[in-house]
C-alpha cells in the first residue's frame, strides 16, 4: 500500500511525543532521578535534602572534617527503578562527611542484585584500600583462605 | 434443483449471474488509520521505556546495558505482536493489503523482532552482570535460577528462534508444508511464555502502572483479534454455511472441478478472482488448509473451485466423496474488479490461472470490453475455455488462445501490441504460475504500463 | 600514605592476625621480638580456648570433664568478661546460650588481640595496629596528627569497603558472610538473620568483639542497647542494604 511507512511513522511520532509531553506534565520537581548527592556539592545537596525531608534528624555528632557542627538530613525517597531508596547525609560545615542508606524499599522480592545496584550509586566506586588510605580492614573473621582473598592481605604485603 | 446428471450443475455462463450481497468494498482509509494506530503504539511504548528510566539508574554500573536491554525487549515484543496481527486475517485489512501483501510484510518484518529479543536477552544479562560485578555466564545462571518467569521466557525465546529458523528459505524449502506449519504455530506459545516476566521484573514496568496498563491493553487487543478473526470467524462461517462436496468433475488432464453446496452463500460476499483457504474434512486431508480460487461466482446454493493435480493435496481432491464437509476461511485476495483503474481490461492467464480469471470475468462491470488471452501448452490443457469464450462474447470483448510450447508461442511485446492495441488504456490482470506472472508483468511494465494498472495473482504450484 | 615500618601476619586461632608496627624509638630488632612474643601469647590462647580442638581446656570444660578450678587463670578472666558483656548487652551476647556448653569464642579473639597489643605497648613501641582476622585494636598514630584508619568490609563484595572509620582503640565486626549462619540468637536459639554486617567501636576490643556479636544477632534492638553503653558505638548494615548507626560513630567516609 502506498505511503504506509508514512502513516506508521506519523503515528509513531505522535505517540512518542504524546507520552513525553504527558510525562513532563505529570512530573513533580525533585522527585525523580537526581538525588541529594549529585557531585557532592554541599549547597545543593543540603538544600535539596532539606526542602523535602522525609524525616530530618539533626544529630549533634561530630564529623571528622573541618569546620562547623555536623548535621544530618534524610533525603526524599528516590525511585531507582525497582523501588525507592532514601539517603541520610551528614554535612559538617561545607563538607559531606557521610552518606548512608536510610531506607530501601523494593517492589519485588529483593535480590542481592538490587542492593548491588543501589549502594554503589551512593558511594564513590573507588573505595579501595589504596586510594582510601586505610591501614586495616575490619570484617567478619576470615579463615586463612579468606585472608588470602581479603583486602587485609594486600595491606600486609605492602610493608612486610 | 440439482439435476441427476452433472452437466446441469455447471454454473450457467449464458446469462450474467444475479448480484447477491455485494462484496464489501475495500476501505483504504480504515487501513491507513489502523497503521497510524500501530505507529502510535510503537512510539508510545518506546517513550514509556525512556521516560521510566532515571538518571540514577542510567549512570549506575550496568545502567546503559540494562536500558538498551529494556528498550530492545519492549520494541521487539511489540513488533512480535504486529507480526501476529499481520496474519490474523482481519477482513478489512486483508481487503486492502491482500493476503499475499500481508504475508510479504510478515516475512519482511520477521528478522526484526527475533533479533531485537535476542539482543534484549544479551544486554539485560550484561547489565545485571555489570551491576553485580559477576561474570556474564554466572549471571545467566543467576537470572535463570532466581527468576522463574525469566526461565520460562528464555524457553520461549529459544522456541522462537527455533521456529523462526525453520522459516529460513533454505530450510523451508526442504520440509513439507504441514511440518513447517506445525512448527511455526509454536510462535504463539513462545510469545505467550514471555508475558509474565515482563510485568514481574521489567524495569520500565515495575512501579509504573501506566506502562503496565498499556501493555495489558496491547496484549488483550492482540489476543482478542487473533481469537476472533483467526479462529472465531472461520468457525462461525463454517457453521453458518455448512459447506459440503456435491460433485467432482474432471475438466481436463489432471484438472478437476469440485462443486460444493452450502447455506446462505449469498452472505459470502465474495468478489470474482478471490480465493478461500479450504479444509476438507476427509481422512488425510483434514489437517491441511489450502488456498484455491473460486472458478465462478457463487450460485447459491453452489460454489465451484477448479484444481490442478500438482501435489499430494490437489491430487487427493480428485478422490473427494460427495458429502464431505468443508471448512473455509476467506474470501481473500485483491485480484478483483475493485482495484480496477481504467474502464477497460485485459485478462491474461496461463494453465490453471484461468480459474481466477474465469470468476473475475464474470464479475466485471459493464463496459469492460475485456481482451482475454489464455495460454496453454496443449489444447486439452485449456480448461473452462468454452465458459470463458461465452462470457467474453457476452461482454463484447475479444478472446484469444495461445496454444503451444514455449518455443513455438510466447507472449512478447509484439504479440501484446497486436492483440491489445489500446494496452495503455486498460488494466492488466495476470494470473497463473509464478514464473509466467512475473514474466508478463515485467513485460507489461517495460511496455510503459504503470504499476497501479497491473494486477497479478501467482499460484504457487 | 601511612607507613608502618613493618607488618607481620601470623596464622593462629584459625585466622590470620596482622600486625602493623611503627616502632618509633625502639630498634627494629626489639620491635620484631616484641611481635614474636605477642604471637607466642596468641598461640597459647589458641591452645587454651579453641573449641575445635577437643583436647583443649575449654573444650573439656564444655563437655563437663573439667571444672573451672582446673582451668588456667585466663579462662576465669575471660568468663568474667563474658558475664560483664552479657549484662551490658542485656543478653544479646550470651556465651551460655550456645549449643554445646559455654562458648566464649565471641570474646576470646578480641581479648587475645587486645593482650597482644598491650604487650607491644609495654615494649615501648610508638604505634601499632593489631588486626585479629577482622577485629582490630590500635594505639598511637601511624603519622603525626593522623589516626589509624580502618575500612569496614562491604558485606556482599569482598573487594570493596562499606565505609571507613577512625580507630579509637578498637573496631570489631561481626557478620555471617565468611562462614554462613553461625550466629545464634540467644532468645530463639536459632541462627540470626536480617543483619548483613555489625561493627562496634570502643576502648576495649574484648568488649567490642562481644558487642559486635550481640549486634549481629540483635539488629536494631541491640543497637539501641549499645548506644547507651558509654564509649561504645555501633554500626549496622541490614540484609536489605540499609544502614544505621548509634550516632557518634567516627566515620571518615
Amino acid at each position: 500500500m502506498k505511503r504506509s511507512p508514512a502513516f506508521i511513522a506519523a503515528g509513531a511520532i505522535t505517540g512518542f511525543t504524546g507520552v513525553l509531553i504527558a510525562h513532563a506534565g505529570a512530573r513533580v520537581p525533585l522527585a525523580s532521578g537526581s538525588h541529594p548527592l549529585a557531585g557532592g556539592s554541599p549547597g545543593s545537596s543540603a538544600s535539596a535534602g532539606a526542602s523535602r525531608p522525609a524525616a530530618p534528624a539533626a544529630h549533634g555528632g561530630t564529623g571528622a572534617g573541618s569546620g562547623g557542627p555536623a548535621h544530618t538530613v534524610v533525603g526524599p525517597g528516590v525511585n531507582f527503578g525497582y523501588g525507592t531508596i532514601a539517603v541520610r547525609v551528614t554535612v559538617a560545615g561545607h563538607r559531606i562527611v557521610s552518606v548512608r542508606v536510610a531506607s530501601l524499599s523494593t517492589l519485588e522480592p529483593t535480590s542481592q542484585q538490587i542492593s548491588y545496584q543501589a549502594i554503589p550509586i551512593l558511594r564513590s566506586e573507588v573505595l579501595s584500600a589504596q586510594s582510601a588510605s586505610i591501614n586495616a580492614v575490619s570484617g567478619a573473621t576470615y579463615t586463612s583462605e579468606g585472608y588470602d582473598r581479603s583486602l587485609q592481605v594486600a595491606l600486609d604485603q605492602l610493608h612486610a | 434443483m440439482p439435476a441427476a446428471s452433472g452437466s446441469r450443475r455447471r454454473p450457467s455462463a449464458r446469462r450474467p449471474p444475479p448480484r447477491y450481497e455485494p462484496a464489501a468494498t475495500p476501505r483504504p482509509g480504515l487501513v491507513q488509520a489502523a497503521l497510524a494506530v500501530v505507529g502510535v503504539g510503537l512510539g508510545a511504548v518506546t517513550a514509556l521505556t525512556i521516560t521510566s528510566e532515571t538518571g540514577a539508574q542510567f549512570t549506575a554500573a550496568g545502567g546503559v546495558a540494562t536500558f538498551v536491554g529494556s528498550l530492545t525487549g519492549m520494541v521487539g515484543t511489540y513488533l512480535a505482536m504486529v507480526m501476529v496481527l499481520l496474519v490474523s486475517r482481519i477482513p478489512f485489512v486483508e481487503r486492502v493489503l491482500g493476503h499475499d501483501g500481508l504475508l510479504r510484510w510478515h516475512r519482511w518484518l520477521a528478522p526484526w523482532p527475533i533479533s531485537l529479543l535476542v539482543a534484549h536477552a544479551v544486554f539485560i544479562t550484561a547489565g545485571y552482570a555489570q551491576a553485580a560485578r559477576t561474570g556474564l555466564w554466572h549471571q545467566v545462571g543467576v537470572l535463570l535460577r532466581q527468576y522463574p518467569d525469566v526461565l520460562i521466557a528464555t524457553v520461549g525465546l529459544g522456541l522462537m528462534c527455533l521456529a523462526g529458523s525453520i522459516s529460513i528459505r533454505a530450510i523451508r524449502r526442504r520440509v513439507r508444508r504441514e511440518v513447517w506449519w506445525s512448527v511455526h504455530l509454536v510462535m504463539y506459545l513462545a510469545l505467550g511464555l514471555s508475558f509474565a516476566h515482563v510485568l514481574a521484573i521489567g524495569p520500565a514496568f515495575v512501579g509504573h502502572p501506566l506502562t503496565q496498563a498499556v501493555w495489558w491493553l496491547i496484549w488483550m487487543a492482540t489476543v482478542g483479534l487473533v481469537l476472533g478473526y483467526r479462529i472465531g470467524l472461520p468457525v462461525v462461517r463454517s457453521m453458518r454455511h455448512r459447506l459440503q462436496v456435491v460433485e467432482v468433475r474432471p475438466e481436463g488432464p489432471g484438472v478437476v472441478s469440485v462443486v460444493c453446496s452450502g447455506q446462505h452463500l449469498e452472505k459470502l460476499a465474495v468478489s470474482g478472482g478471490q480465493f478461500f483457504c479450504w479444509r476438507f474434512l476427509a481422512r488425510g486431508m483434514w489437517w491441511h488448509s489450502h488456498p484455491y480460487s473460486l472458478s465462478a461466482l457463487p450460485q447459491p446454493p453452489y460454489l465451484r473451485l477448479t484444481v490442478k493435480n500438482s501435489g499430494d493435496h490437489s491430487a487427493a481432491m480428485a478422490t473427494l466423496r460427495p458429502g464431505t464437509k468443508i471448512m473455509i476461511e476467506g474470501p481473500y485476495g485483491t485480484f478483483t474488479r475493485h482495484v480496477q483503474q481504467h474502464r477497460r481490461v485485459v485478462l491474461i492467464a496461463a494453465g490453471i490461472g484461468v480459474t481466477a480469471l474465469r470468476a473475475l470475468l464474470e464479475d466485471l462491470p459493464r463496459g469492460s470490453q475485456p481482451v482475454v488471452i489464455l495460454r496453454a501448452s496443449r489444447q486439452e490443457d485449456l480448461v473452462l475455455g468454452s465458459e470463458v469464450r461465452a462470457l467474453v462474447k457476452h461482454a463484447h470483448g475479444w478472446y484469444h488462445e495461445l496454444v503451444g510450447s514455449r518455443e513455438e508461442v510466447s507472449i512478447n511485446g509484439r504479440t501484446l501490441r497486436r492483440l491489445v492495441p489500446d494496452l495503455d488504456r486498460r488494466d492488466v490482470y495476470i494470473c497463473g504460475p509464478e514464473g509466467f506472472v512475473t514474466g508478463v508483468a515485467d513485460l507489461v511494465r517495460w511496455l510503459g504500463i504503470p504499476a497501479e494498472a497491473i494486477h497479478h495473482e501467482a499460484f504457487a504450484l | 600514605m601511612p607507613d608502618p615500618a613493618f607488618t607481620h601476619a601470623e596464622h593462629v586461632m584459625g585466622t590470620v592476625v596482622s600486625f602493623a608496627v611503627v616502632p618509633g624509638d625502639v630498634p627494629a630488632g626489639e620491635a620484631r621480638a616484641a611481635v614474636g612474643a605477642a604471637c607466642a601469647g596468641l598461640h597459647r590462647v589458641d591452645a587454651t580456648f579453641s573449641t575445635w580442638d577437643a583436647g583443649s581446656p575449654v573444650s573439656r570444660l564444655r563437655r563437663g570433664e573439667a571444672t573451672l578450678g582446673m582451668m588456667p587463670p585466663e579462662v576465669a578472666e575471660v568468663l568474667d568478661l563474658c558475664e560483664l558483656a552479657a549484662a551490658a548487652s542485656r543478653g544479646w551476647f550470651d556465651p551460655w546460650a550456645m549449643p554445646g556448653g559455654v562458648d566464649p569464642t565471641g570474646l576470646v579473639k578480641g581479648w587475645a588481640v587486645e593482650r597482644a597489643a598491650a604487650g607491644l605497648r609495654r615494649a615501648g613501641i610508638a604505634a601499632a595496629l593489631v588486626n585479629g582476622g577482622g577485629d582490630l585494636t590500635a594505639f598511637g598514630s601511624p603519622e603525626p596528627g593522623r589516626p589509624w584508619r580502618a575500612g569496614i568490609r562491604h558485606p556482599w563484595r569482598a573487594d570493596a569497603l562499606a565505609c571507613i572509620v577512625e580507630v579509637r582503640s578498637a573496631v570489631a565486626t561481626s557478620a555471617s558472610y565468611e562462614r554462613g549462619g553461625h550466629l545464634i540468637d540467644p532468645f530463639t536459639g536459632r541462627p540470626a538473620a536480617g543483619v548483613a554486617s555489625a561493627t562496634v567501636t570502643g576502648p576495649s576490643l574484648a568488649m567490642a568483639d562481644a558487642l559486635a556479636t550481640a549486634l549481629a544477632v540483635g539488629g536494631d534492638d541491640a543497637l539501641a542497647v549499645i548506644g547507651e553503653i558509654e564509649g561504645y558505638e555501633g554500626y549496622l548494615i541490614r540484609a536489605d542494604g540499609s544502614e544505621t548507626d548509634t550516632g557518634d560513630m567516627r566515620f571518615l567516609q
